[in-house]
């Protein structure tokens, strides 16, 4: 049979099946294959969901593949970061602030001083390695402790931005002092300082955030706000941050804020007991559910969620013996995974969604 | 080509190069096409397939044969693992093929409509071009000339994703 063109809808059925890379390097083969890779919903619909595994001393992100099924002896696929600055490398600690859109908030952490660390921020771009080193802002100098950070956009994909929260923390405050807030904004590229609308917070002076990086869902960033048995959230529309309603009475140390496919989950545990609440709606009342409670494994009281992976299984790990568990809450069970990873104990775990979407647009609105 | 059970109803197949294949009517109803025509009656004894050579027909028709036989998923809720594994594997097999054969099996599952051969040919050639330049691609898969981009075009395209032919 002679061979002649394949018909469009086929090669449309051929593309959705390429991985990322060969789909952007295909862009220059044919007027409709360029239509095709590059349209938007396309671009959307290839989005991928992944787990970043990121220690404090290590910026090696280290990936959980959610999509495919683990097993006791599969060894974690490595997402190799391409450092954009070499002279970050060496001895700096590393975190991520967060991921929007494909695109991944590193923070380098250099010693300046005896208490003080310098911070640089760099947007990256794990899967075209594109970077931007964000400008430093003149408060960075100043001791980290106090800080929390969130990265996310208010009303649009392009009005993307870098929140910077200065408590007062273990300092006591004067007088009329707030929270202090600066915001990059990607688009002036430029810092600000930035008043909040504290609508319902009550001493929010005092405020200590436990985990410093946000956990950012649709136009707001959500913290745990440690002692004071309270979640905040920022609203970035209107800077707004306010007191969220809680799905238990406490909050206990070991717990954990997340965002699992567009919902916030919180993972608490008291004990040896443990429960896992999926927000339904933002901003209303009320509004979790408890997806699952349970008693662990022989009384365990050393295991830590790390996240919330897909099918209620949670990723946890076992401080005392070194180890990385995964519970399966649909059937009660435990796997061991096999682990090379030094620093367990500052793992955390991100929900990183791979999306061609950030590359086309934020590329061209010279965002990276 | 004659088949198992004589009892049942076939349905004769007939290539471009006019070898006809004789099948069960069963196997021919994997094409959504064949079956359209059967149900329309407007399928004679013998149904003439002027764009299909022989070569590429039998690999169709060892295809639907096998996926004819095996249990469908929804028969039965708990099929088997063992006949999706076994499938799997012939599925496997049935595609270590040349190039051009893959290109027409799926440009003749394409006519005929066989949902689950037309996925697994797109798949194989993903497979087979993810690591190919566009020049290769533009070979392989035998790109319409009056569809390529201009220079200019061209040059942006390879700019803007230039990471991506690291």
């Amino acid at each position: 049979m002679a061979v002649l063109y394949i018909p469009d809808d086929v090669v449309d059925n051929i593309l959705t099946r390429l991985p990322l890379t060969p789909l952007l390097r295909f862009t220059c083969v044919s007027k409709h294959w360029n239509r095709l890779i590059t349209n938007p919903q396309f671009l959307r619909s290839r989005s991928h969901r992944m787990i970043f595994l990121a220690t404090a001393t290590d910026a090696h992100d280290l990936t959980i593949n959610d999509n495919v099924p683990l097993d006791a002896t599969c060894q974690y696929p490595k997402l190799k970061v391409h450092y954009p600055f070499e002279n970050l490398k060496g001895d700096n600690q590393a975190t991520i602030l967060g991921t929007v859109n494909g695109l991944v908030l590193l923070q380098y952490l250099d010693k300046c001083g005896d208490w003080d660390l310098k911070c640089t921020m760099i947007l990256y771009n794990p899967f075209t390695r594109a970077s931007k080193k964000i400008p430093y802002s003149t408060s960075f100098l100043r001791c980290r402790y106090n800080y929390a950070y969130g990265f996310g956009y208010g009303a649009s994909t392009d009005d993307l931005r870098i929140i910077v929260l200065l408590t007062y923390g273990i300092h006591t405050p004067k007088d009329g002092d707030s929270i202090a807030c600066e915001v990059f904004n990607f688009k002036t590229s430029l810092w600000s300082t930035c008043t909040l609308q504290d609508t319902n917070v009550n001493h929010i002076n005092l405020i200590y955030f436990k985990e410093p990086v946000a956990a950012f869902l649709n136009g707001y960033l959500y913290w745990i706000v440690s002692g004071k048995n309270m979640l905040v959230a920022l609203n970035l529309r209107d800077m707004a941050l306010s007191e969220i309603h809680l799905p238990l009475q406490r909050i206990h140390y070991r717990a954990q804020l997340g965002t699992i496919h567009g919902r916030l989950y919180l993972i608490d545990i008291e004990g040896c007991n443990f429960g896992l609440w999926v927000m339904n709606k933002q901003g209303a009342q009320n509004s979790w559910s408890n997806t699952c409670s349970c008693r662990l494994l022989d009384g365990n009281r050393s295991y830590t969620p790390i996240c919330t992976l897909d099918n209620g299984r949670i990723l946890m790990r076992d401080i005392l013996n070194h180890q990385l568990i995964i519970y399966d809450s649909s059937n009660d069970s435990y796997m061991l995974l096999n682990t090379s990873l030094d620093d367990l104990h500052t793992m955390r775990g991100i929900e990183y969604v791979e999306s061609l979407f950030s590359h086309q647009v934020y590329v061209l609105l010279n965002i990276i | 080509m004659s088949t198992s059970s004589s009892s049942s109803k076939k349905i004769v197949l007939k290539s471009a190069d006019n070898e006809t294949f004789e099948i069960d009517e069963i196997v021919a109803l994997e094409s959504q096409a064949i079956k359209n025509m059967i149900e329309d009656e407007c399928a004679d004894n013998v149904i003439p397939l002027g764009n299909i050579d022989s070569k590429t027909l039998s690999k169709i028709i060892e295809y639907c044969k096998k996926h004819a036989e095996s249990p469908k998923k929804d028969d039965n809720a708990d099929i088997d693992e063992k006949a999706v594994e076994d499938l799997k594997s012939f599925d496997a097999e049935f595609a270590k093929v040349d190039m051009p054969l893959i290109q027409d099996i799926l440009m003749a599952a394409n006519f005929l409509n066989i949902d689950n051969l037309i996925g697994l040919m797109c798949r194989t050639i993903a497979d087979r071009i993810k690591g190919k330049t566009p020049e290769e691609i533009r070979k392989i898969l035998n790109i319409n000339k009056n569809d390529l981009l201009s220079p200019e075009q061209e040059a942006k395209a390879r700019e803007e994703n230039s990471w991506a032919f690291d």
